[in-house]
């Protein structure tokens, strides 16, 4: 089985362009949730 | 959707109004529910992307379904919770075989239903975090419950102690050699001989780190020639938060380290040494 350090560059590295292209998504979902809490708790 | 909103709350405050913790209840639920469908997409994209290679990385011999769980009838079997669940909730299951040894995992919610006495329904929850099931490497005709020592680490030696032979429902207490793990676990079993057989000073010492390792409560039993193991995290494993950075290296490490600890079992109790003597 792989080592935890194996894993851990495996996820920097093999997974680095899914990852980036997650974190844009990321961002998006964060500020959609942030709006709905503003629209949610100062209703 | 302001609007919306608002005249949802009006119509609940007409209902609740000498309540006002009700009110907070369901703004909690709600707030909670449309969190959840709001991050759906994005929580299956991650683990398309992540978790799933990840675990082909771990070993290609395992398969992954991000909507499927352990089967119900595999956490009764395991006899480490008495309840009998209502409601069995569970994700990402993992299951292969690793050094010729069967093995599968998912993360399990299992709920109780109780009804008060103005007939209103309340779940409690009887064990939420990682199970894992997997072939043992001896051969055993009863069963072996391994449990955290709550009693004696909150009541004491005696008081504990006395707890503890009184769970009618575990079976037989027994007492282990090594003091390290009587301080951490508490043992009940059908066959004293076999509960000693099974739990070897080497797996008791195994059983100690692989807890240190997981820094969660720990329940194995060893049933019918398998081993079960409930790691009680109280929470939903493998779930991305929206307000974490995936490329944050704490973020990461601790999605790695879960999956590792939870696959690795196999080499960290040694389920691959082959011991076939039977009793």
């Amino acid at each position: 089985m792989k080592s935890l350090s194996e894993l851990t560059d495996f996820y920097y590295e093999n997974l680095h362009p899914a990852i980036e292209d997650l974190e844009k998504k990321r961002k998006h979902v964060k500020s959609r949730v942030f709006l709905f809490g503003v629209f949610f708790f100062t209703d | 959707m302001e609007y919306f909103f608002l005249l949802i709350d009006l119509m609940i405050f007409s209902f609740f109004q000498n309540n006002l913790s009700w009110l907070l209840f369901i703004n909690i639920a709600a707030g909670s529910f449309v969190y959840k469908f709001l991050i759906k997409d994005y929580s299956q994209e991650f683990k398309d992307k992540v978790i799933s290679p990840l675990v082909s990385e771990i070993d290609k011999n395992l398969i992954y379904k991000k909507d499927v769980h352990v089967e119900e009838f595999k956490f009764i079997n395991s006899r480490l919770f008495p309840e009998i669940p209502d409601k069995l909730e569970g994700n990402d299951y993992i299951s292969g075989i690793i050094d010729n040894v069967k093995i599968e995992l998912s993360d399990l919610h299992a709920k109780k239903k109780h009804t008060n006495s103005h007939g209103k329904d309340n779940w409690s929850t009887i064990f939420q975090g990682l199970f894992i099931v997997s072939q043992f490497n001896k051969n055993f005709s009863g069963s072996t419950v391994v449990l955290p020592d709550i009693a004696q680490n909150s009541f004491g030696n005696l008081i504990g102690s006395w707890l503890q032979s009184h769970n009618s429902n575990r079976g037989e207490l027994i007492k282990m050699d090594s003091p390290e793990f009587e301080k951490e676990f508490v043992v009940y079993g059908n066959n004293q001989i076999e509960a000693r057989y099974i739990l070897t000073n080497s797996l008791m010492q195994k059983l100690l780190e692989f807890k240190k390792k997981s820094r969660h409560n720990l329940y194995v039993s060893f049933v019918f020639n398998h081993i079960y193991i409930a790691i009680d995290y109280g929470r939903d494993l493998f779930e991305p938060s929206v307000f974490k950075a995936l490329l944050e290296y704490k973020v990461a490490i601790e999605y790695i380290k879960t999956l590792h600890l939870a696959i690795g079992v196999v080499e960290e109790l040694k389920l691959n040494k082959k011991l076939w003597s039977k009793l």
